[in-house]
């Protein structure tokens, strides 16, 4: 048994933690150094998994086997979904929304009638859901100390008449810092840093703790998952939860449905993921952090379920206290104590964060429009910055108040256990209005209306108000039976359909209505000039937020504009805005400032902060004179500003083509660079080339010219060089030449078919009288079919190429025992010609090299030149012209691993194709 | 929008769509029996659902698996 002072300490430990957390967290913000990281938001997300998830998630899973898993399964989608939201956040923190019925209003014409709508749904969906957290705290606290109601209370206080139970204690603390850290600045768009902290900090405790409780579960009572499985196999009514057949498809589909809305329609989520966004990139974080926790808070949800349905096989319990009653029953308190303090820092967390969105509902779109539209004056008072946040913390209050009302009215009725879902379900109706406000510009303020009161009512009758007939409070006839006896009115079988689970039903039929009525009365009315604009700008936001148009024309006074944000926001909030607005638009004075449409849409936007968007489009109207805008200006501003868009996205379309330009005439101008230096390296290649002949005709002539005298034989050995050397100038100028013609396109393709075999044995033979001096042997091989092998090619220049490989290889073979094969073929489409010679071989590092221009194989420093070095680049050249392929293949000799001799020698091929005739 | 957001927004759409279906009918009928002493519909989701959390990971922090980064841990204000 743990002592009842060991839990209470622990318990305002617990919570003055709390506070500690959240005041380091104010005071590191207002010392300017923000503590909400991304991490730090991603974990405050997660105040998503309450008391529900804490104690409930295992109690559903000793039903419904994995059906648990729909409730995390659906945002984890979500939030991949991630656009969505980010569009949330932009268009909140451009308009300064301050809540989800805020963010409807804002967006259909800042209706005021709208945002009391959303707010009185979300009242009512949500109150039960905060009492179903103060019952959670209650029910824990009754586990631990089953017959003392009041144990967090000191002894000589219970005795006194007011004093409440441990259950109001809590709320009572939870009222207070709500108030504390939830309304420190009268702007809601303005963060609550220290809150944030607080819940991230919850969130981590309570995934501790549940992560704690399962590890004890699991290995401690159990020898581990297999063995917890093992058992639970053996057990036919609980193995069936581990199989598929236990899920109901349909409902886990709406389910998954319905928690993948809510984590965006529910007011917590959105006040945390939304309005206490400080940073648009926090999202990359969030997208997977959050289902992460989502995960982990999950993994031992089902091996508890599983261990508690082993161990009260049979026997009647509690599920949905597995997590406290299975430590508590093994007398392990320490254990116990972690699975109370995680369970009450779910409630915790949850309690806060929903009261502070619904406080500022309440206050903004059903106390301030009251108050403005009342008997009350505000013209007489100088400052109501005071009066709008009593007002809010009184909301607080009088929220948490109800919740706590519900709970001790409902106690274990049906209409609060079942109460999870239900809420969900409420808020889902959000989503017709909320995301179609986003993407679908048509959508207006009567659809979202007609929409959102038939999806209400549809929810009222299917859902909530069963659960209250289940409790015993209404008759529940109507539920089965239909009210009067109409069975196609029965609530849980509407319209004759009751295939579906009560929750799949209500959500099928509520969101038809509530999409359909939102649907076509937006098609059959028209939206109003204010709608339009605002339609716009939701739709348009992610375009450019900075290029929305400002449609407003009336006449206005600044003065008068001044006063209300002074009054709204106090004078020295006001002036510090002011001076900002003023500094940005180059003005020195704030007296100095026009009533333009900007000045009024600022004025509107930072009184939107404080009051939300309906109060303050109000406010605004009472001291300005607006002027209607009729519905086709406003189009013409519209196609003006979509205009303007379209010329800005034009603008960036040519600045990325001139991007592109300048990319490519970087590119050609580099490329203009190398061919520059390929030219300087062919001038200087030339002129050393014409320099060698020309030098040795020099030299010899100047030997003969200064020696008459020289022998008959030297002179003639030394004219035959001189005659020599000179046709070797005259190849070399020829062969310049008619590169230079190649390469620049001017030569004058003389394109004929022919047969290549008969110019192959035709060039063979003419060059007959080089082999036999050389003392070669000539080879030629053609196809054996006889057939002509007809290509589309210029005559002279083919013929050139073969006398130029032929020549090459006469050159090479050795002299008496030379070896030259000729062989044309066919193949592919292409003919080819090969010439082999049993030459010395090209080493494969210059079997490339050699078509370059005045390259040749072998030493350059110590061999003689064999040519020119421009044959075969200009053999390429030509073959390359006409579509076909030159190359060699050839091996220098040696001896092969099997120990075979390889004979040395060189192929060069070309190809070119066949003719089509 | 920056162009590589819109990149990031839309890989996330899509696996967002395939999760739809991965989660749902009929894959999960398919999952069935044990593995070892494990449920096989168990395992499936988990490790499934970890693979979607890491993808997203991967998609949306491109660059948290770097062990250092200039100005990495640095926050917006």
């Amino acid at each position: 048994m743990i002592a009842t002072w060991f839990v209470a300490l622990l318990t305002f430990l617990y919570l003055g933690l709390l506070f500690a957390v959240a005041r380091f967290g104010d005071r590191r913000a207002d010392a300017g150094r923000s503590v909400i990281t991304s991490t730090v938001y991603a974990l405050a997300i997660a105040v998503y998994c309450t008391s529900w998830t804490f104690y409930g998630s295992v109690g559903r899973a000793t039903t419904g086997g994995f059906s648990f898993l729909t409730i995390y399964l659906g945002p984890t989608i979500m939030f991949l979904f991630a656009a969505v939201i980010l569009k949330m956040i932009r268009v909140s923190k451009t308009l300064r929304l301050t809540s989800i019925a805020d963010f409807i209003a804002a967006r259909y014409g800042k209706s005021q009638l709208l945002a009391g709508l959303v707010t009185v749904i979300a009242v009512v969906g949500i109150i039960p859901y905060i009492a179903l957290q103060l019952k959670a705290i209650s029910f824990s606290l009754k586990i631990l100390f089953p017959d003392d109601a009041q144990a967090l209370i000191p002894d000589a206080l219970e005795s006194l008449a007011f004093m409440p139970d441990s259950t109001a204690v809590i709320a009572i603390i939870l009222a207070a810092f709500t108030i504390v850290f939830g309304t420190r600045h009268l702007d809601v768009t303005e963060r609550h840093e220290g809150m944030v902290l607080a819940i991230a900090f919850e969130s981590v405790f309570k995934l501790i703790a549940f992560l704690a409780v399962g590890a004890y579960v699991v290995w401690y009572l159990n020898d581990g998952f297999g063995d917890l499985f093992a058992r639970a196999e053996a057990i036919p009514a609980i193995a069936r939860l581990l199989e598929p057949e236990s899920i109901n498809f349909g409902n886990w589909f709406a389910l998954t449905l319905l928690s993948g809305l809510a984590i965006l329609m529910l007011p917590r989520q959105f006040q945390i993921t939304v309005v206490e966004n400080v940073d648009e990139t926090h999202m990359r974080r969030a997208v997977w952090m959050f289902p992460l926790y989502l995960l982990l808070i999950n993994i031992f949800v089902l091996p508890i379920a599983l261990a508690g349905l082993i161990q009260f096989n049979g026997q009647p319990f509690e599920a949905d206290t597995l997590v406290l009653t299975m430590p508590l029953a093994e007398g392990t308190n320490l254990m116990a104590m972690l699975a109370f303090l995680g369970g009450l820092s779910a409630a915790t967390g949850m309690v806060i964060v929903e009261t502070i969105a619904l406080a500022t509902m309440v206050s903004n779109d059903l106390v301030m429009p009251i108050l403005l539209h009342g008997r009350f004056d505000f013209t007489t008072r100088k400052d109501l910055s005071g009066m709008i946040m009593l007002i809010r913390r009184c909301t607080i209050v009088f929220l948490l108040f109800l919740g706590y009302l519900y709970f001790r009215f409902a106690g274990e009725a049906y209409a609060l256990v079942s109460i999870g879902l239900i809420s969900f379900l409420a808020v889902a109706q959000f989503a017709p209005s909320l995301l179609g406000g986003m993407y679908w510009k048509e959508g207006n303020r009567q659809g979202a209306l007609v929409g959102l009161l038939l999806g209400f009512a549809v929810w009222l009758y299917t859902a909530l108000l069963p659960s209250f007939g289940k409790s015993g409070w209404i008759a529940s006839d109507f539920i089965t039976q239909g009210p009067w006896g109409i069975h196609g009115l029965a609530a849980h079988g509407l319209f004759g359909l009751k295939t579906l689970d009560p929750i799949a039903h209500s959500l099928f039929w509520s969101l038809l209505f509530n999409l359909g009525g939102y649907v076509i009365v937006s098609i059959l009315t028209r939206q109003n000039a204010n709608e339009l604009a605002t339609a716009s700008q939701f739709v348009n936001i992610n375009s450019s937020a900075s290029l929305a148009p400002k449609i407003w024309r009336g006449t206005a006074s600044a003065d008068s504009l001044i006063e209300l944000l002074k009054r709204f926001l106090g004078p020295k909030q006001a002036q510090s805005r002011l001076q900002r607005y003023a500094k940005d638009r180059g003005i020195s004075k704030i007296g100095e400032l026009k009533a333009d449409a900007d000045f009024v849409m600022f004025a509107e936007t930072q009184l939107a902060g404080t009051i939300g968007s309906a109060s303050a489009h109000v406010m605004v109207s009472s001291v300005v004179q607006e002027e209607e805008l009729g519905f086709d200006e406003v189009l013409n501003i519209l196609d003006e500003a979509s205009q303007v868009r379209a010329h800005s996205r034009e603008l960036e379309r040519k600045s990325a083509e001139l991007e592109e330009a300048s990319r490519e005439l970087r590119a050609a101008n580099e490329k203009l660079m190398e061919v520059d230096r390929l030219k300087d390296d062919f001038m200087s290649t030339v002129t050393h080339e014409l320099r060698t002949p020309l030098t040795s005709i020099r030299a010899f002539s100047e030997m003969l010219h200064a020696d008459p005298e020289m022998a008959e034989e030297d002179r003639t050995r030394f004219l035959g060089i001189i005659v020599g050397e000179a046709e070797r100038l005259t190849r070399l100028i020829n062969q310049i030449l008619d590169f230079a013609k190649l390469e620049s396109g001017r030569v004058d393709w003389q394109v004929e078919q022919m047969d290549l075999r008969e110019l192959v044995d035709e060039t063979a033979e003419s060059l007959g009288q080089l082999f036999r001096t050389r003392g070669a042997d000539c080879v030629i091989t053609l196809p054996e079919d006889n057939l002509p092998v007809l290509v589309d090619v210029d005559r002279d220049r083919i013929k050139q190429v073969i006398i130029n490989l032929l020549s090459n290889a006469v050159k090479f073979v050795p002299e008496g025992n030379g070896r030259i094969t000729v062989h044309l073929s066919r193949a592919n489409g292409f003919a080819m010609v090969a010439v082999h010679d049993n030459g010395p071989g090209i080493p494969e590092a210059y079997q490339e090299i050699i078509f370059e221009r005045f390259r040749q194989g072998g030493n350059t420093m110590t061999d003689k030149p064999q040519g020119t070095g421009l044959g075969l680049p200009i053999s390429r050249e030509i073959i390359e012209h006409f579509n076909g392929r030159l190359w060699v293949e050839s091996t220098t000799g040696g001896t092969s691993a099997t120990g075979d001799v390889i004979e040395s020698g060189s192929t060069f091929f070309f190809t070119i194709p066949l003719s089509d005739a | 929008m920056p162009k590589a957001m819109q990149k990031t927004l839309l890989k996330l759409g899509i696996i967002g769509i395939g999760s739809l279906l991965l989660f749902n009918y009929p894959l999960l009928s398919l999952y069935r029996g044990t593995i070892g002493e494990w449920p096989v519909l168990y395992v499936f989701l988990f490790v499934l659902w970890l693979v979607v959390i890491l993808i997203a990971r991967r998609i949306a922090e491109p660059s948290t698996g770097v062990l250092y980064k200039p100005n990495a841990d640095r926050e917006a204000p």
